[in-house]
């Protein structure tokens, strides 16, 4: 006997499901749906103490209800409900990851920059190792960079670790920040500065998101940030895209032209609530700058810095 | 609803990612593939159970849309149909084994068995599906009975699409040489006696 013609004569042929049973098993997904809606709230919603202001919608299947935290604005200023919903989600999955690195020697990030609009450049890696204790360590293959004898990329002396948070803070400062988001703002708006043209949620995004971007922050610390970034108007869902390196994830905008920035771009990844991607466009709606995290985390060691080189017959600290 | 009227015009893959912060959007997921899933799921465990469980192969695509990652093929129906089997294996492992058919939780055999008699075909088929592996056999049903490709097959199973052609050759090879050696298979005779 044949085995295809015994598979084809044995083929099952159950009934299709019933109208009722579609109904039904339906019911129940959007049951499930609604449930993992509210645990992508409810984690930070018990924690906002102040002053609210809720928005409520319904659908044709079920009912959402979105705490908008309101801290101190004026009225209207309401960031987009859907990009705050994404920063929400990211502040669960980064407070979700564990993270604590108070006792880490160093905190490595490997990237890869890109200035597009920038003739006759082409993408390049610069690596960053910010030290606990001391001077942290910079390399760059920024062909402007200056290399070693070889043409390879030297290692340069980065300096003590600091981070703007209400001021300059060193490592063990930025682990003394308190990781409730209502006391943390109020610590990330202390150190506003009035010298400047931004407005004070510009001045706590850009605190924020550099913080995000660079610093060892706890997961604790980034669950807050994220809290905080959530509440800051102006703030856009562009949607799910990929980065550089091809990896998916969440693109947020935020559009400070109006302030003598650029509309800057976040894409972050869901799973961890880590940026994977700054990008900032030109007014013509290129690309200007591309900064892609290839890799970020503790370190026990740092390469050691290169003593300087000033080309071919060089003796370094003496003709240099 | 808005967003999932917006959400139909997308491929799967794109509606599961948006899905991620938007979970109601699984609907559309719902409504493209319920129906397979069903089948699916039904004829291995029977149409009165698989109008229960078809409501928790869903349940828990929500909290696996986190971690989906697309198919080449762009549908979604590799990922839920994985998600079914073992929404099926759960229901099935309580079950005592089917005297003569392989002791495996992939399907109620007890069904299979009573749907192969009706056509005459109890004894090649049995005899067919004992001398396989639980691998081999799984791969070969899902090819043959749910008319899969191997690389879809390989996305149910959890394997690589390399590894799913090659036990599904050897799958065909060894039913093959057991059909061919009993050529004349009834009731009664077997390599299970």
């Amino acid at each position: 006997m044949d085995l295809t013609v015994l598979l084809a004569e044995t083929t099952p042929m159950p009934e299709p499901a019933t109208g009722e049973a579609l109904v039904a098993a339906r019911a129940r997904l959007d049951e499930a749906a609604v449930a993992a809606s509210y645990r992508l709230r409810a984690a930070h919603v018990a924690k906002i103490r102040r002053r609210r202001r809720l928005l409520v919608t319904t659908a044709a299947a079920a009912v959402t209800l979105l705490v908008m935290p309101v801290l101190g604005r004026g009225p209207g200023a309401v960031p987009s409900a859907a990009a705050a919903e994404v920063m929400l989600a990211a502040a669960q999955a980064a407070g979700d990851q564990g993270g604590d690195w108070a006792d880490a020697a160093y905190w490595h990030t490997t990237m890869e920059l890109d200035y597009p609009t920038t003739a006759g450049m082409a993408p390049y890696r610069q690596e960053l190792w910010l030290a606990h204790h001391g001077d942290g360590i910079s390399m760059s293959e920024d062909p402007e960079s200056p290399t070693g004898p070889d043409g390879e990329p030297l290692y340069h002396d980065a300096g003590p670790s600091t981070f703007i948070a209400g001021g300059t803070v060193d490592w063990d400062g930025l682990y003394a920040l308190p990781t409730d988001p209502i006391a943390l703002e109020s610590v990330l708006r202390t150190g506003s500065r009035t010298d400047n043209h931004w407005d004070k949620d510009t001045q706590l995004w850009v605190a924020v998101t550099d913080l995000l971007r660079f610093s060892p922050a706890s997961s604790a610390l980034r669950r807050a940030l994220w809290q905080i970034a959530a509440t800051i108007p102006g703030v856009d869902l562009i949607g799910h895209t990929t980065d550089a390196l091809g990896r998916p994830g969440v693109a947020i905008e935020r559009d400070m032209t109006d302030e003598g920035l650029h509309r800057t771009r976040l894409v972050l990844d869901p799973d961890t609530g880590q940026v994977l991607e700054e990008l900032s466009y030109e007014p013509d709606g290129r690309v200007g700058y591309r900064m892609t995290v290839i890799d970020q985390g503790p370190a026990t060691t740092a390469p050691a810095s290169d003593p300087p080189y000033c080309g071919p017959g060089s003796e370094p600290h003496r003709t240099c | 609803m808005s967003a999932e009227r917006d959400a139909e015009s997308r491929g799967d893959f794109e509606v599961l990612a948006a899905a991620r912060v938007q979970p109601e959007l699984l609907g559309v997921i719902f409504e493209r593939h319920a129906v397979a899933v069903h089948r699916f799921v039904a004829w291995r465990v029977g149409g009165e159970a698989a109008e229960d469980l078809l409501g928790e192969v869903f349940v828990a695509a929500v909290e696996a849309r986190l971690r989906v990652r697309p198919h080449e093929s762009g549908s979604a129906l590799p990922w839920l149909y994985g998600i079914a089997r073992n929404v099926v294996r759960a229901y099935l492992r309580r079950r005592e084994p089917v005297p003569g058919w392989p002791a495996d939780d992939h399907c109620d055999w007890a069904a299979v068995d009573a749907r192969v008699d009706a056509v005459g075909r109890r004894a090649e088929l049995r005899a067919a599906m004992v001398a396989l592996t639980d691998d081999e056999r799984e791969v070969l049903l899902l090819v043959a009975w749910d008319g899969l490709s191997p690389a879809e097959a390989a996305r149910v199973l959890g394997i690589t699409p390399e590894a799913s052609r090659a036990r599904l050759r050897r799958a065909r090879v060894r039913a093959q040489r057991v059909l061919d050696d009993e050529p004349s298979l009834t009731e009664g005779e077997g390599p299970w006696i």
